[in-house]
């Protein structure tokens, strides 16, 4: 699902997560490293609609989902869609905190497996 | 005949397994589902209901065991929504609140849409007519129904039925009168809440950004730049 994109996307900023870092380099994905930067700049490009990116729900609303394969999802947020949905009332991220807010900002949180 | 459903097949599942006992609870304001026998059966008349009006929900096929209807699906969907923290077993099956709170979630975000109400029907039915009843009285009312097995022709008594006889299977989406969707945003939310690791992967990550342990910019590949040379 894509939603939101302004028709001049701004360039959007990366942060990866002390998490993140710690699943790249696990056994379980060091081996697709390459894989994953390369899907990490194509959500730096579109970070709406890059790697059939999904807005999770409920517990996990204000985060998204993007498929590296069937099987390894990124999970990540932007600072903005974060904003305009609410969630940093419920759940603030250090970007919600900074001042001024870097909106642009997406976090990638963790790389994880899927149970599809 | 196909048995193995798609992943996405088996999320929806779930999502309607955990929505059936949380209507459940609510409809008896009991604080538990009741045994794995009452469990079992009230998974077993909705997906029936729905096949009955060629409405693929349910996909979990159930075959004739020593106590009616059993599905290896619905054992399957146990157990991940118990390991999920969704649903627990201890001599009664219960949803927890943290699993009514999704069915609530699912069923206000998916099934009240309009293109899905009929599913929600289904549910809140199934709910209705046995929430309050005793699995004995379930039970019985199972094997006095009258069902057509797959491949046959003739309604049989469930009761009447050989064991292992396939009642319900997988309908294929062409064949069906209506499909329940579900948004991919929510399979995808699906599919990381029934895997306990990728949720605790997921807290700890926003456990960092909240407290600030991020690298900003592309430091943090680097290391991987010095290894591929």
């Amino acid at each position: 699902m894509t939603s939101g994109p302004s028709s001049n996307p701004p360039p959007y900023s990366a942060a990866y997560t002390a998490e993140f870092a710690g699943q790249l380099e696990s056994r379980e994905f060091r081996s697709i490293a390459a894989v994953i930067r390369e899907k990490c700049a194509l959500i730096l490009g579109d970070p709406y609609g890059a790697c059939r990116s999904e807005r999770l729900r409920h517990e996990l609303s204000g985060k998204r989902s993007a498929q590296v394969d069937r099987g390894v999802r990124l999970i990540y947020t932007i600072c903005e869609e974060y904003r305009r949905l609410g969630d940093e009332e419920r759940n603030q991220l250090d970007c919600c905190l900074a001042e001024p807010s870097d909106l642009t900002r997406v976090t990638f949180l963790t790389i994880t497996r899927h149970y599809r | 005949m196909r048995e193995e459903r798609t992943s996405e097949e088996r999320l929806a599942d779930e999502a309607l397994i955990l929505a059936l006992y949380h209507l459940t609870q609510v409809e008896a304001r009991a604080p538990e589902v009741g045994d794995r026998l009452k469990a079992m059966k009230l998974v077993f008349l909705a997906n029936h209901s729905m096949l009955q009006r060629r409405a693929k929900g349910l996909n979990c096929t159930f075959y004739r065991w020593n106590y009616g209807p059993l599905s290896n699906d619905v054992y399957g969907a146990w157990a991940r929504l118990i390991q999920a923290g969704l649903m627990q077993e201890e001599e009664r099956i219960s949803v927890t609140p943290r699993g009514s709170d999704l069915a609530g979630a699912f069923i206000d975000e998916v099934l009240a849409d309009e293109g899905n109400r009929m599913f929600l029907q289904f549910l809140q039915s199934t709910a209705q007519d046995w929430a309050r009843k005793s699995s004995r009285s379930i039970l019985n009312a199972v094997y006095a129904m009258e069902v057509v097995p797959v491949g046959g022709r003739t309604p049989v008594k469930v009761r009447d039925l050989p064991l292992s006889a396939h009642i319900t299977k997988i309908i294929e989406s062409p064949e069906a009168r209506s499909v329940l969707s579900v948004p991919e945003g929510w399979l995808e939310t699906l599919g990381l809440m029934l895997h306990p690791p990728a949720m605790e992967s997921i807290i700890r990550a926003a456990d960092d950004a909240r407290a600030g342990r991020v690298v900003l910019g592309n430091d943090i590949w680097a290391e991987f730049e010095s290894s591929a040379v």
